[in-house]
């Protein structure tokens, strides 16, 4: 079950969001904001393993629109890593610090962490076992988000570019697939 | 999707010798004539070395992510569909600017040959093809052809200028995008069966 949780936080596809959005800053600040974002995240999905399911059925929404929703969130993000013009971002602009929004939620606490935990924890399920996966998955996760502003020193400013665009095509895999199955699942039933 | 020539083709245009020769030339102007020759060779070998070691390095990468076959399809099309649109659309204050540094791997290689695009192209068709000699042979085919192409790029560049360049560049973009959406149809196809 911890691996299961680890893939869907999905470390790999995190780290360019990451580096993406904390280029801007010092690595000092960088790592602040990483530890605080990830300790947000995990108090997320600890209130959502206790009350998701409450809540969605409050809002009367599905776990596949909930799929849905997220591809097509996590597409649009994908897009925009594509066709992010260089020298368009970096010059000019005072750099925003990302509180909660988008590196705690969506990007690690995100519809499909949620969604799966809400699937494990709900009626029947053991609350407590889903909780100590979630854990240890997340200890697995912040090693590899803090190590991510190294890859900025590795790879140079027009290497983040060609990176982040790299990526971005991955996104945009990863967020088809999650779209694409919430449409199955609806369709299917 | 496609045959062999198709992977190939497809290939060839999102490298986009063509549309990266007045790039190219530029990067090269303070080196002696010999020494570009030496340069671009060197470079295309390094290309190629990054291209095949992706092929291999995308496929572990996209088992790590668990997609589908039909997924892998929907979104190569989109993908594709994506890059074409680049191709079709680019501007030339668009494309970052290199600055003066010895090109060694960057920016030749890598992303001018070797860039996302690519990548992204040769990680889709190396999950959908089945058979990994046949995306290898058509990595090495298309390199081959973009190689010439680098190699005489001055003449090219005489004979067509930038603005021919360009349209070459758009016209391939046109074809890629076609490429692209008969991708994502035989993805939607396997879904809806």
């Amino acid at each position: 079950m911890t691996f299961l949780f680890l893939i869907v936080m999905d470390p790999l596809g995190n780290v360019p969001i990451f580096v993406g959005i904390l280029k801007h800053f010092d690595p000092l600040k960088q790592r602040k904001i990483i530890i605080r974002e990830l300790l947000i995240a995990l108090s997320i999905m600890i209130i959502f393993l206790f009350f998701g399911q409450g809540f969605f059925q409050l809002l009367n929404v599905s776990e596949s629109s909930l799929q849905m929703a997220g591809g097509i969130i996590l597409f649009i993000i994908a897009i925009r890593m594509i066709f992010a013009a260089p020298g368009q971002e970096s010059s000019g602009r005072i750099p925003k610090d990302p509180l909660i929004v988008p590196l705690a939620v969506p990007a690690v606490a995100g519809p499909a962490i949620l969604a799966t935990m809400t699937l494990y924890g709900g009626t029947g399920g053991n609350k407590l076992l889903v909780l100590i996966a979630v854990v240890i998955a997340w200890l697995f996760l912040l090693p590899t988000l803090l190590f991510s502003p190294l890859l900025k020193k590795l790879l140079g400013e027009n290497g983040i570019i060609a990176a982040e665009r790299l990526f971005g095509y991955l996104v945009v895999l990863v967020s088809t697939q999650m779209a694409l199955s919430g449409l199955i699942s609806a369709l299917g039933k | 999707m496609g045959t062999f020539f198709g992977i190939t083709l497809t290939l060839f245009f999102v490298i986009d010798a063509l549309g990266n020769i007045p790039m190219y030339i530029s990067l090269l102007k303070p080196f002696s004539k010999k020494k570009q020759l030496y340069i671009a060779i060197r470079e295309l070998l390094i290309a190629l070395g990054i291209m095949v070691i992706f092929h291999y390095f995308g496929q572990i990468l996209l088992s790590l992510l668990g997609v589908s076959h039909t997924t892998v399809q929907i979104s190569g099309g989109i993908i594709l569909f994506l890059i074409a649109i680049r191709l079709i659309f680019s501007s030339d204050d668009e494309r970052p600017k290199w600055g003066e540094q010895k090109p060694l791997v960057f920016p030749i290689a890598t992303p001018i040959i070797a860039g996302p695009s690519v990548l992204a192209a040769i990680m889709i068709f190396a999950q959908d093809e089945p058979s990994d000699l046949l995306v290898l042979g058509a990595i090495c085919l298309a390199w081959f052809f973009s190689s010439l192409i680098f190699i005489f790029a001055r003449p090219i560049h005489k004979l067509l200028k930038d603005k021919g360049l360009t349209a070459c560049q758009r016209l391939m973009g046109l074809i890629v995008a076609i490429i692209a959406v008969q991708l994502f149809l035989e993805g939607v196809e396997g879904i809806v069966k």
